[in-house]
């Protein structure tokens, strides 16, 4: 393998650690971004409905008496078909009001028990992530007037299609990175090759000199150091063969 | 490059936590924990026998009293209800402590501040046979238990076997709510001098306006020949009231005005002054503008939920946290706004009840 | 051009193309990663902006059906305001009448219509008749600026490269051009004499390789002539050409040498090295803060000292195996001592991956620092042999940088991955990666050069006694080298990721803050050295530096609760780097002549035992820094550490003045 080929390499795989690196971490910056975007967007429209609750609960009614809070959550259903499931359980985790097809009971009630265990008092940090296995899901507490969660707000959204969106992302980034790679070790060898040529073909010119079994004539071209030195040797290697083929005739004649 | 801001925030409705008037300013008050076993299950309901709770109200039983039963029965308590009505007339408070004694109830839930005192008598009293002593009790629709002598102290009752919650609007949440809807920097007050709460009232709401840097102006009724205001003297009064140009008029406690209340808020809004008030009947039957109130339902529910927390959780009612209300209800009266051109700004319209 | 001296560079020049390379391929990824994310992003953007405004236009519908007229709709700003400030991604909002014109905005300037992507419009309608309208705006270079979070990342990734670049192709070009090109020369010195006994190694299929060949073939060919010559010569020569054969003799007798095998050289250990202190330094930016959480009480010890335990015990354990490790290297060669201290490095650091409490930390940590004392003992004894005695301060300076450089890289990287991955993991990687430095061993490392010399110093309690009661000695220990220690463990080591954690740093910024310190040391480091040998003025060097550095340790305490507080500490990191880049190599020096003044014959054995004796203060530094934070919190901990290097800077720098003074009047 030739020098810039071998040297090429590891100038690749310099360049190669720190693209997986970068790729990796945008990568990484990119989905939680992603997820960001989306959850804010489900929060919004959860915590519109949780304000609207709380007002009611301040007048001192009864989540089950607000009707108000069933169309509502209809409506949202069908306007955004990423929402899988809306629920407004009472504090016992009874159903009073819902829109979409029933999910997992093990994920609200982890975040049911969650509440519990944890008394909120304050209710606005209350915000759960109650994601299961099928869906990404949120839970908000509604507090009435001296601060009691009287039920939550639990909505389902699919990832799916935000998932695949970041799979899709995820191989563009890694087709990008190995043509890049690909550019880049073409480029480290034409830049090592021409860097080294020096080297390289003066290398090359001794090695002729080398297998040249007739006495290279003086000087062609040598300008350095190695290469002056080498054509001294070859000169000294000459003599001594000279000397080794003068001892043979003496011998023969003798 | 991100060194200065790497801390997560998390801001979750910034709104909710802006408008302070709507979360009193003991929120610092109130029982920590109150979400706690405040999730109970259904099932225990079933197995235990019924809690024998005995109501002593002053006119029936009415919406906070509705409110507080339905808040037990709703929370899987079984209850069996009794209840009793003084109609309106103190002397008979002697009968029902009696029939208390002899009963025996699981609690005993006392309506409103003359019931209560009444039955349980003050909390420093010296003689206590004419008071229910040994039974829990729950003192329900009290509007200032520390100020009438039921309890020393507001944040625990340090009485035994009393407890109850505070239900006021506190004086620095009401007039915020007010600067939220419009800039404040004087209000005005029209009552009578002859009713010591009214004086005691005007003080309270000068002294808190003061620290908070807003000029309380006052004009006082003419006095009639009974010594009780006179119903003609409101509308110049109010005329005078608004050349010195409040920005709210504020209500105070006065049985004059609320049983003139009508009158007195129309002369108001004639005079161009739109009327704040912390209870619900100036809003509901005159026309007063703004409101912030405990609603009555919320009222019974927090009782309720001391209650529960005596009878099912066996709490010692003595060492009770006492809860404080957290949420008010906001009411505008639009059709009264629109009439005053003052209109109600975005922020106070989110949280806000709208009326007619 | 193959000039001997001019090769050397050929690893500068190549490193600028990598790292020119580098840039270009990083950017190109870079860029084309943001318009794959944007092309996912805005669309989501967009369809949050209209949830947004769907909420807010269902406000102000429930203020235009009581009544309020559209145009009354006050606090329409402070309202939008509060909203926007939960989306930091939305940057207007406008209500527009039904002519298109704005009544109300959120606060700031209007948006030139090309700057802003306009999202989510709502229609604002009352009983049926639309009275105008609410936009929402999205900032258009959104994604690209929450991407610029990981900035700091980035640069990193591009520093460790650099790093790493010049490291590796220095390797190489030593491996593959200067290596092979330094034989040759040899050989080429005696073909200039005539002399043609030897043959090169390095027969291979490069450029270098097959010139080898060629002149080995040249070589050869000569030298069978000659054989042949000699074998028909029989046993007596002739007298004729008796001296002929004498010289080619001399000249052409085939001789195998030992040193012409591809002799060991440093560069064969300087990868593995790297590797291997790059595994130990992954975990710099966060041990402590694992120690923290893997908390439980143990019986008699405080949680400041328990926390402390797993440095302090590493320090103590590598301090107190490392002359033991001497001895053993006299006994089994470097080769084998390297394999031996492997398997401890290999095993505690998969240990501590798994660890479940402080407990197992501890000794896993133990095990560690077994391994680390064998493996780095093992290093320096290959270096020393394979550097020969004329290199043996180049051999020690390679084995510096591959320390300071993978500690950069390692602390840094580790920073990152344990902000992905979690400590655990980090922990993992590290352990696959000493297990990499392990194989890498094994195949450079040739067995020549690694015999066992029966060498190694062995310490005797004398020694601990002379360095001890020694003044010269007891000053520098005492004054400089144990604060010294004591301020790079408890401030360095404990404090600084235990401080920035308390803050709310990520364990990512921690490393970056970190990094600092190694890049001023591998960037003054030589630097500093030469000019203090230049000038001579050890003593004035040290005590610079310890000053510096005790006042470089009052920043956090000073900047404490400022903005961009990172910053400040990094600022103290390089200051810190700068003051003991000034002072430790002066340290080196001064002991160096002390050791030649008072400890006469056993000179390497003091300074031996001073090397011990030091590590006192870097055991301490961790346990009182633990201490201290308990009771004045972390940042006072390191400002009081910092007065008290200052308050030794000031004694021995006057000390130094007045012995200096002392000497000069005794001298006149």
């Amino acid at each position: 393998m030739r020098l810039s080929v071998k040297i090429a390499v590891y100038m690749l795989g310099v360049i190669a650690f720190a693209v997986l690196l970068l790729t990796y971490l945008t990568n990484a910056k990119f989905r939680s971004l992603q997820e960001e975007v989306e959850r804010s967007r489900f929060l919004a429209l959860a915590l519109d409905i949780k304000g609207t609750a709380e007002r009611g609960l301040a007048l001192g009614l009864d989540l089950e008496q607000m009707d108000n809070l069933g169309a509502i959550l209809d409506r949202l259903d069908r306007e955004h078909p990423e929402i899988l499931s809306l629920r407004i359980l009472d504090d016992q985790g009874e159903e009073l009001h819902a829109a979409g097809p029933p999910l997992e009971p093990a994920t609200t009630t982890a975040g049911l028990h969650h509440l519990r265990v944890l008394g909120e008092a304050g209710g606005e940090a209350g915000l759960r992530d109650v994601s299961g296995d099928s869906a990404f899901g949120l839970m908000v507490p509604m507090v009435n007037a001296f601060g009691q969660v009287a039920g939550v707000l639990v909505l389902h959204y699919d990832r799916a299609p935000a998932e695949a969106a970041a799979r899709a992302v995820t191989l563009e980034q890694m087709q990008f990175a190995a043509l890049a790679l690909l550019f880049g070790g073409l480029a480290a060898l034409l830049t090592a090759a021409l860097y080294l040529r020096g080297v390289t073909r003066g290398f090359a010119r001794m090695t002729r000199w080398a297998e040249e079994e007739a006495s290279a004539s003086a000087a062609e071209g040598a300008d350095d150091d190695l290469e002056r030195r080498f054509l001294e040797v070859r000169r000294r290697a000459d003599e001594v063969e000279e000397m080794v083929v003068r001892a043979e005739n003496r011998l023969r004649r003798g | 490059m991100g060194w200065g801001n790497e801390r997560r925030k998390r801001g979750l409705g910034p709104a909710l936590a802006l408008l302070l008037g709507l979360v009193a300013g003991a929120a610092g008050l109130g029982a920590a924990g109150l979400g706690g076993p405040g999730i109970a299950s259904a099932q225990e309901a079933g197995a235990a026998a019924p809690y024998r709770v005995y109501i002593a109200t002053f006119r029936g039983c009415e919406e906070v009293c509705e409110a507080f039963k339905a808040y037990l029965t709703g929370r899987g308590l079984a209850v069996d209800f009794v209840e009793r009505s003084i109609e309106r007339d103190v002397s008979r408070i002697p009968e029902l402590v009696e029939e208390v004694r002899d009963l025996r109830p699981d609690l005993l839930v006392t309506w409103g501040t003359a019931v209560s005192l009444g039955m349980v008598g003050r909390y420093d009293a010296e003689d206590r046979s004419a008071y229910v002593t040994d039974i829990p009790t729950v003192y329900l629709y009290v509007s200032e238990p520390a100020r009438a002598g039921l309890v020393a102290d507001e944040e625990v009752s340090g009485r035994p076997n009393v407890a109850g919650a505070n239900i006021g609007v506190p004086l620095d949440a009401q007039l915020r709510v007010m600067q939220s809807y419009r800039d404040v920097s004087r209000i005005g007050v029209v009552y009578g001098a002859n009713e010591a709460n009214s004086v005691a009232a005007v003080a309270a709401l000068r002294d808190t306006a003061t620290e908070m840097g807003i000029e309380v102006v006052e004009e006082q009724l003419a006095l009639g020949a009974d010594g009780t205001p006179d119903p003609e003297s409101i509308a110049p009064a109010m005329q005078a009231l608004a050349a010195q140009r409040p920005a709210f008029l504020v209500t105070v406690s006065s049985t004059f005005i609320i049983q003139n209340i009508e009158a007195y808020t129309a002369a108001a809004v004639e005079a161009g002054l739109p009327v704040f008030t912390s209870a619900e009947l100036p809003i509901r039957q005159g026309k007063a503008m703004l409101a912030l109130f405990a609603s009555l339902s919320s009222i019974g529910q927090v009782a309720g939920y001391q209650a529960e927390q005596i009878l099912r959780e066996g709490a010692d009612p003595a060492t009770l946290p006492t809860p404080s209300l957290r949420r008010f209800t906001l009411l505008i009266n639009m059709p009264v706004a629109l009439e005053l051109r003052s209109y109600p700004p975005m922020l106070v319209l989110q949280f806000a009840e709208l009326m007619g | 051009m193959i000039e001997e001296r001019k090769l050397n560079r050929l690893s500068y020049g190549l490193t600028a193309l990598t790292l020119l390379l580098l840039a270009l391929v990083l950017s190109a990824v870079a860029l084309a990663s943001l318009r794959s994310f944007e092309r996912v992003l805005q669309p989501q953007l967009a369809a949050k902006a209209e949830v947004v405004a769907e909420v807010i236009v269902s406000q102000v519908d429930r203020g235009l059906q009581a009544g309020v007229p559209l145009t009354e709709l006050r606090g329409f700003t402070d309202f939008a305001d509060i909203v926007l400030a939960d989306h930091p991604e939305i940057v207007r909002v406008e209500l527009r009448d039904a002519e298109g014109r704005v009544l109300f905005a959120s606060s700031g300037a209007p948006l030139p219509p090309e700057d802003a992507a306009w999202a989510g419009e709502e229609p604002v309608t009352l009983g049926g008749e639309r009275l105008g309208s609410l936009a929402v705006a999205v900032a258009p270079g959104y994604v690209a600026e929450r991407l610029r979070e990981i900035e700091g990342e980035v640069l990193v990734i591009l520093l460790v490269s650099l790093f790493l670049t010049f490291e590796i192709l220095l390797v190489v070009v030593a491996m593959f051009v200067t290596e092979p090109v330094r034989r040759l020369g040899r050989l080429l010195a005696e073909g200039e004499q005539g002399v043609f006994r030897h043959t090169a190694a390095g027969e291979g299929s490069d450029e270098i390789g097959r010139f080898a060949r060629a002149f080995n073939g040249l070589v050869r060919r000569r030298q069978a002539r000659y054989l042949r010559l000699r074998e028909s010569l029989g046993p007596a020569t002739p007298p004729e050409i008796a001296a002929l054969v004498q010289d080619l003799d001399r000249r052409l007798q085939p001789e195998e040498r030992p040193e012409d095998r591809a002799a060991g050289s440093v560069a064969d250990v300087r990868m593995p090295l790297f590797l291997f202190f790059f595994a130990t330094e992954l975990s710099r930016s966060f041990l402590p803060i694992f120690a923290r959480d893997l908390y439980t009480p143990l019986p008699w010890l405080s949680y400041e000292v328990t926390i402390a335990l797993p440095i302090a015990l590493y320090l103590l354990l590598v301090a107190v195996l490392t002359p033991l490790a001497g001895a053993l290297a006299g006994r089994f060669g470097s080769r084998r001592l390297f394999l031996i201290g492997l398997l401890p490095t290999g095993l505690g650091l998969l240990m501590t991956a798994l660890a479940g409490d402080i407990l197992a930390l501890i000794l896993w940590r133990c095990v560690n620092a077994a391994g680390f004392a064998l493996t780095t003992i093992a290093a320096l004894d290959y270096i020393a042999r394979a550097a020969g005695r004329n290199r043996r301060a180049e051999g020690m300076a390679i084995y510096t940088a591959a320390f300071v450089t993978a500690g950069l890289c390692g602390t840094s990287i580790g920073g990152i991955l344990a902000d992905r991955l979690g400590y655990h993991a980090t922990f993992l990687v590290a352990a696959v990666l000493a297990l990499l430095s392990a194989i890498m061993l094994v195949v450079n490392l040739r067995a020549r050069g690694a015999e066992a010399s029966g060498g190694g110093v062995r310490l005797r309690p004398a020694d601990f006694l002379l360095v001890l009661t020694s003044a010269r000695f007891q000053l520098l220990i005492l004054i400089a080298a144990i604060p010294t220690q004591l301020l790079t463990t408890g401030y360095l080591f404990y404090a600084t990721p235990m401080l920035l954690d308390a803050v709310g740093y990520s364990t990512s910024v921690i490393g970056q803050v970190m990094m600092v310190y190694f890049v001023v040391m591998i960037l003054l480091g030589v630097p500093s050295a030469r000019l203090a040998d230049r000038f001579g003025r050890y003593r004035l060097f040290a005590g610079a530096g310890l000053l510096l550095a005790g006042f470089a340790a009052l920043l956090p305490a000073a900047t404490e609760g400022a903005a961009h507080f990172a910053l400040w500490v990094a600022l103290s990191m390089g200051l810190v780097g700068i003051a003991h880049a000034l002072s430790i190599p002066a340290q080196g020096a001064i002991l160096l002549q002390e050791a030649e003044r008072v400890g006469g014959e056993r000179r390497t054995a003091s300074i031996a035992a001073y090397r011990v004796l030091e590590r006192v203060g870097s055991v301490l530094g961790p346990l009182l820094a633990a201490t201290l934070a308990a009771v004045y919190g972390y940042a006072w901990t390191i400002g009081l550490l910092g007065l008290y290097v200052l308050a030794c800077g000031l004694v021995f720098t006057l000390v130094s003045l007045l012995r200096r003074r002392g000497g000069a009047a005794a001298t006149n």
